[in-house]
């Protein structure tokens, strides 16, 4: 009985530790494998300037779409996430004739509709391969008065993680 | 139950039981360490969209109520007046307006299909009641009437403003039915910011 209860509290811990979250070990922190680029030419661990201009007047009927590239130089395939997050809306970005859409590769349109953290996607990325992030934002031409004079902020970030355990 | 418990916490206590629960925290702590997926993180700064500001004002004011320059209680045939009306756009993005007129016939006497209307971009000369408008003919001439003085899109940079004047005449051939008419002319302007 004794060692039983023994033997049950010793997987009871260990199932435990096991189900904790894993973090990256400390050494993880300087695994710069990502990569971005303007052009797809060259290439840096960071944009440097904004994506669009500092503030971008929109009026109905306008667009404004840019794309930047992702690259994976690792030496394995990785999973390549991307989140968007928004801040200072009054309102604009919920509204049914504002479109703010990010689109990874060719694939489809993710609406970023809400105020804070959206996630648009998360892709398997092999090694060496560049990935084009395009976000695209449109008033749409019949919009209201109403979304007059609203506006946000907003920040792409880009995250590549190992598909391997280390 | 409580018996249980006691033998229960007995044998938490006991040094095997103890050296099997350090085992459980070295083993926690080492898959911990173990199993770590790298990561790499970069943030791409985006910008501020802004919803542009679209606010069109004649003489400094979104509604002019007490507009009377142009008003002439005794008009004859061959009189005129002159108004400048001063066009703004006071918003943050670029716009482009029309006006439009409209006039009353309450009395049926229909003055205002027979007064005539233009537009120049200039100003106002002369005195009531021989007024005229110099500058640039924008709209109307000497057979538009006064209900129906559209202007063509001008654009308007934002902060930036325009004068135009509105001359309004009676021609020398109106009819006598005219005498003692009365029409109220309210003039509209409407901006877009479809450059178009």
């Amino acid at each position: 009985m004794r060692t039983r209860l023994v033997g049950l509290l010793v997987l009871l811990l260990t199932a435990a530790a096991l189900s904790v979250p894993q973090q990256p070990s400390l050494a993880a922190h300087k695994w710069q494998q990502l990569m971005l680029s303007r052009n797809g030419h060259h290439w840096k661990p960071d944009l440097r300037m904004p994506l669009f201009k500092r503030a971008v007047v929109l009026v109905p009927g306008q667009e404004r779409r840019r794309t930047f590239y992702v690259r994976n130089q690792s030496e394995s395939a990785a999973r390549l996430g991307v989140t968007v997050r928004v801040t200072g809306s009054k309102g604009l970005i919920e509204r049914p004739r504002f479109w703010m859409a990010v689109r990874i590769r060719h694939g489809r349109w993710q609406r970023i509709s809400h105020t804070g953290r959206n996630k648009v996607a998360h892709v398997r990325v092999v090694k060496g391969r560049m990935v084009p992030v395009t976000v695209r934002v449109r008033l749409m031409p019949r919009a209201l008065n109403r979304t007059m004079d609203d506006h946000f902020r907003f920040v792409t970030r880009v995250r590549l993680t190992s598909l391997k355990k280390r | 139950m409580s018996r249980k418990l006691a033998g229960a916490f007995r044998h938490l206590a006991s040094a095997r039981a103890r050296a099997a629960l350090s085992l459980g925290v070295v083993l926690a702590v080492g898959s911990t360490g173990t199993f770590a997926y790298w990561t790499d993180d970069v943030t791409v700064s985006g910008t501020a969209f802004t919803a542009g500001t679209l606010d069109l004002q004649v003489n400094d004011l979104n509604t002019v109520s007490a507009y009377t320059t142009l008003n002439l209680a005794t008009m004859v045939p061959g009189n005129s007046m002159a108004g400048t009306l001063v066009i703004k756009n006071n918003g943050n993005v670029p716009l482009k307006y029309t006006g439009a007129t409209a006039a009353s016939n309450t009395d049926g006497k229909n003055l205002a299909g027979n007064l005539t209307a233009r537009v120049t971009l200039g100003s106002a000369g002369g005195t009531s009641p021989a007024m005229t408008c110099g500058g640039t003919l924008v709209a109307g001439g000497a057979t538009t009437t006064i209900g129906t003085l559209t202007t063509p899109k001008r654009q308007l940079a934002p902060n930036a403003t325009e004068t135009i004047c509105v001359e309004v005449t009676l021609p020398a051939g109106a009819p006598s039915t005219v005498q003692a008419g009365k029409t109220d002319v309210t003039f509209t302007f409407t901006g877009t910011s479809d450059l178009s």
